[in-house]
């Protein structure tokens, strides 16, 4: 089956659902951290040094807790922002490597073989 | 029963054998709430001084000392089917850098330390405080220093809230004065012996930071 890759829009991950298609994330903070952070549905700033649990939630008629979809997360710049997976479903902890603003980019693999994949650009700010 | 003994007594040492089946109940002291990263106490460390082995993520540590980390819980499964090879790795190299088996702070502020396989999957983290060594506190027992015997002193370095730092920091010692001198230092222990009556004073250097103290040597 041929492999079909969408790309989502930021505005779409912002509206929480709000996006005609139904085709989009949100991200939500699974750890508490130290300092300013801050995670909101498409965008996170944390602090130079510090680490955060961020969960992915998948704005579909399907569930994408049910086995159906697996996750990826991974940083345009991981001299900027270092992005790990978790032993956790959907779960990814994110790291500020050093100061500046970086991207990241959100892969969801269906088991059919489809690719969903969402740049967010740019959500990530990492202060001193 | 025994088994489940064996096993609980075992993953006790997982960071030694690094072979915990990841089934294991949480140690949940790690933001993940998986396992756990502890600090391996040293020698020379102050906060260490009353007899622990480690400590956890909560004690600061001072900017220029170094620390070992361990990890202990739950080791996800490599894809060979055993055990990963867990490594500890810091959020910020710039405020935290590794330096072979140890990690030596650089700057003040929270870092974290996070323990990841070698396939890059992160089994939990903590956030450690690097505090600057605002002062060094000088003590000793409180027998006197006489001409001919010893006595040894031990410097701790504290915050700026005036708590103890952990970690081992390199120090510097000197005395000023003729009634003194120094035996030994190791650490942040030095012993002097006492060669005249009088007084003498007593300094101990770490990254600019100075501690002294005014001592007095008296006749046998």
């Amino acid at each position: 089956m041929s492999r079909l890759v969408w790309l989502v829009p930021l505005w779409c991950i912002s509206l929480l659902g709000g996006c005609s298609s139904d085709e989009g994330f949100d991200l939500e903070r699974s750890t508490d951290a130290p300092g300013e952070v801050s995670v909101t549905a498409s965008s996170v700033t944390l602090p130079q040094g510090v680490a955060v649990g961020v969960r992915l939630r998948l704005h579909r008629s399907e569930d994408p807790e049910n086995g159906e979809f697996t996750t990826a997360m991974r940083s345009t710049n991981p001299q900027i922002v270092q992005v790990w997976p978790t032993t956790e479903r959907n779960t990814f902890v994110l790291c500020g490597a050093s100061e500046g603003v970086a991207s990241v980019t959100v892969l969801v693999e269906a088991q059919d073989d489809r690719t969903i994949a969402v740049v967010v650009d740019p959500p990530l700010r990492v202060t001193p | 029963m025994k088994m489940t003994l064996r096993l609980g007594i075992a993953c006790s040492f997982g960071w030694l054998l690094n072979a915990c089946p990841s089934d294991q109940a949480p140690l949940g002291t790690g933001e993940l709430g998986k396992g756990d990263l502890r600090i391996v106490c040293a020698d020379d460390d102050a906060v260490c001084a009353s007899g622990a082995t480690s400590l956890d993520a909560a004690f600061p540590i001072a900017v220029g000392a170094s620390i070992q980390v361990v990890y202990d819980g739950p080791v996800p499964t490599s894809p060979t089917g055993g055990p990963s090879t867990m490594t500890i790795f810091s959020a910020s190299p710039a405020m935290l850098s590794k330096d072979e088996a140890s990690f030596v702070a650089w700057m003040p502020g929270v870092v974290a330390l996070l323990a990841r396989t070698q396939e890059g999957t992160v089994a939990d983290f903590v956030h450690l405080t690097l505090a600057s060594v605002q002062r060094l506190e000088l003590d000793s027992s409180p027998e006197p220093l006489v001409v001919g015997g010893k006595k040894v002193w031990k410097v701790a370095p504290l915050g700026a809230d005036g708590a103890v730092l952990a970690g081992s920091l390199s120090y510097t010692w000197e005395v000023e004065g003729t009634t003194v001198e120094i035996v030994e230092s190791a650490g942040r222990s030095v012993q002097l012996s006492g060669k005249q009556p009088g007084t003498a004073i007593l300094r101990v250097k770490t990254g600019g930071v100075v501690g002294e103290v005014t001592l007095t040597v008296e006749a046998p």
